[in-house]
């Protein structure tokens, strides 16, 4: 049985994280890929045409060394070890993974703000600070957006979690109290 | 009745008085895949195994599987609203049906949602569907009978109160009629019946409630329906759900006879959504557990101690088999599950014997200990009567010269034969079996034709009614034989004024 995307990237993103950790690395490297998945970006079916029999190996290894041309060792051997096993599909997969590693590793919380409308910044950085406290994290990266259908108040989401937090949520609590 | 518009803003002002709003964190999940009854989400990394799961359109669903990456979900209800990317979100509750006396005389679904159309059930008490079996200490052993009215039950194959008697046989043999009428004669018995149908034509089920309500048994009966048109799940979950609903009468010392009509239909829902679900087939494509999902839902049918109340419940499980063949996967795991089966043979049923009842495969392995004296003492012999008069009969085919015992022997077994038959939705009370099994054994019957054998049980019922009804009282009171003296002037006074219709035996 193939193994599914997200195991995958989570095996992968772990070993290279292991590695460039080991050598303090993990800043640069992850530059580094942040570049290369915008080159798998740009260019949509890049990874499809690598792992296929579309093209002859030796044509293959020609784009391939395109890619690894200025990398640096532990990026042009993680893109040479996925080729070779296939996974280059999942590269993006992969890098996202190592994304989430890092952010992890680095105490830092990424989370989605939904307010009725526009907040000022030091609104934001007093929810970002709060958060952080409540999840103990270093910092916390927010990604806000508008909707005004919540009507008031304000909709955190993080890991998997949401905290709701809106007038609209609160005025369907009460209605479900005052129907029961 | 009257209502002022002010008490009702009062209590409205009460209520918000004591609303407080807080901030709702809640744990989600993205939906990954949706298929027939089932869902995978990515996310809900806390959820448990059967953890109650809330779609972004309001339909529920349980947790089955749970995966490195991801949690396989059963949809319970519509899954057309549910898509790729939905959130789905963790209730922290598992699945639950409303119980109480509020679902007497009801028809729902697997959910505990009113089917009949007769409004909202008023019950604010919930079980879980999935309980664990009450354990050794909480148990008793059977010593109550459960009168089914049926003749060739009662005295061949005796239930008691809490047993788990398996009814098997082809399709088309009155497996249903037999739980019917056993629910018919539950009336006035002090006990609550629940009938379970799962994957029964609608209109089937339909026919059966109205069955149940000319005969005045909606009053004591809830009918659970899980129709072939809903999704798997339902159909799977349905036994559990009745389950839950007669322990609740259980725990609190009631008696509960409940149907699962029928658990091959169950096997095969169950069979769809792990194979959906992609967990490894079996044997017959049935999942590894397919044993444990029949044995957990048997086991919670018991007796229970005298400390917890006494009460019971007595499961009547079907199974449905393929051309008699009771040695398949599902039949052979039910039957080593239940205390017994009752067999029911398609051969029988097609040569007029009803109920088709197979006295040599069938078995009781309980039920003797709750059968009343009376029974006992004149059902002793009839299994013996019936099985060598089986081993005789197509022996007998092929010569005309038999000794007299031989004759006399086959024709006692002809009218055994003819005794157990008993017609639809006519139960019989056990002082009534009792009587006519009682002039069987003695020999009242031998003289008379046999096809004058069901009007013979009819009248002397009658007659002894009238005239002799202290007989009655007495098997009634003491659950033990009258004087034998008495019972033959009784049955003899009878037989000399009866008037067969024919003057020759057939």
């Amino acid at each position: 049985m193939s193994l599914d995307k997200m195991t995958i990237a989570k095996r992968y993103s772990k070993a290279l994280f292991d590695v460039v950790a080991e050598h303090d690395q993990v800043t640069s490297t992850r530059e580094e890929l942040h570049q290369v998945r915008q080159v798998f970006l740009d260019n949509d079916g890049l990874g499809k045409i690598l792992t296929d029999k579309g093209l002859k190996h030796n044509e293959k290894l020609e784009i391939l060394n395109l890619l690894t041309k200025s990398a640096s060792p532990y990026v042009s051997n993680l893109i040479k070890m996925t080729f070779d096993y296939g996974r280059i599909g999942n590269l993006t997969d992969i890098i996202d993974a190592f994304d989430d590693l890092c952010d992890a590793n680095q105490h830092i919380v990424r989370a989605k703000l939904t307010t009725a409308v526009q907040i000022s910044d030091t609104q934001r950085d007093q929810i970002s600070q709060q958060f952080a406290k409540r999840v103990g994290a270093k910092q916390v990266i927010l990604d806000s957006n508008i909707d005004d259908s919540i009507i008031g108040g304000a909709i955190l989401q993080a890991n998997g979690l949401i905290y709701d937090g809106s007038v609209s949520s609160q005025i369907n609590k009460i209605k479900q109290m005052l129907i029961s | 009745m009257s209502i002022k518009a002010e008490e009702i803003s009062a209590l409205i002002k009460q209520q918000l008085e004591n609303y407080q709003a807080e901030l709702n964190v809640e744990e989600t999940g993205t939906v990954t895949y949706v298929g027939d009854g089932i869902a995978r989400a990515h996310g809900l990394d806390n959820a448990l195994s059967g953890e109650l799961l809330e779609f972004s359109n309001g339909v529920y669903g349980m947790v089955q599987n749970l995966e490195s990456n991801d949690v396989g979900i059963v949809i319970m209800g519509s899954f057309d609203g549910i898509h790729e990317g939905d959130t789905v979100k963790r209730t922290g509750r598992i699945m639950e049906v409303p119980v109480g006396d509020a679902l007497i005389g009801r028809v729902v679904n697997p959910l505990g949602e009113p089917l009949d159309g007769n409004g909202a059930i008023q019950t604010d008490k919930t079980r879980p569907i999935e309980h664990k079996a009450p354990g050794v200490m909480e148990r008793k052993s059977v010593d109550q009978p459960l009168q089914t009215g049926i003749k060739a039950i009662d005295s061949l194959v005796p239930i008691g109160r809490g047993q788990r008697e398996l009814i098997i046989g082809d399709r088309k043999t009155g497996k249903t009629s037999v739980a019917i009428d056993t629910i018919l004669n539950q009336k006035d018995q002090d006990m609550i019946c629940i009938y379970v149908a799962i994957g029964q034509k609608e209109s089937t089920v339909r026919t059966q409630v109205e069955t149940l309500r000319r005969f005045g048994a909606m009053d004591y009966t809830i009918v659970v329906s899980a129709g072939p048109s809903e999704p798997a799940p339902m159909l799977y979950l349905a036994p559990y759900a009745g389950a839950a609903m007669g322990e609740e009468f259980m725990y609190n010392g009631k008696h509960v006879l409940i149907v699962y009509d029928d658990l091959t239909k169950q096997a095969d829902a169950y069979r769809e959504l792990s194979l959906i679900l992609r967990r490894p087939p079996g044997r017959e494509a049935y999942p590894g557990d397919i044993f444990y999902t029949h044995s957990r839902l048997l086991e919670r049918a018991a007796k229970l101690s005298d400390d917890l109340g006494g009460g019971s419940m007595t499961a009547l499980p079907f199974v449905e088999t393929r051309a008699g063949d009771i040695s398949a996967y599902i039949p052979t795991n039910v039957i080593s599950i239940t205390d017994g089966q009752v067999f029911l043979d398609s051969d029988y049923f097609y040569s007029g014997v009803r109920p088709a009842i197979d006295a040599g495969t069938s078995v009781s392995r309980v039920g003797g200990d709750a059968q009343i004296k009376a029974m006992k003492k004149v059902a002793g012999t009839l299994r013996l009567d019936l099985a060598s008069y089986r081993e005789l009969e197509s022996f007998a085919q092929f010569g005309s010269d038999l000794d007299a015992a031989t004759q006399a022997k086959l024709s006692r077994g002809r009218r055994t034969v003819e005794v157990l038959k008993q017609p639809l939705h006519k139960p019989l009370v056990v002082e009534h079996q009792v009587m006519i099994l009682y002039a069987l054994t003695h020999g009242f019957l031998d003289n008379v034709p046999v096809d004058d054998i069901l009007r013979f049980q009819d009248e002397l019922m009658d007659f002894v009614e009238s005239n002799h009804k202290d007989l009655f009282d007495e098997i009634h009171e003491t659950h033990d034989l009258p004087d034998s003296e008495k019972m033959d002037a009784a049955i003899k006074e009878f037989a000399e004024h009866f008037k067969p219709t024919k003057t020759t035996e057939a």
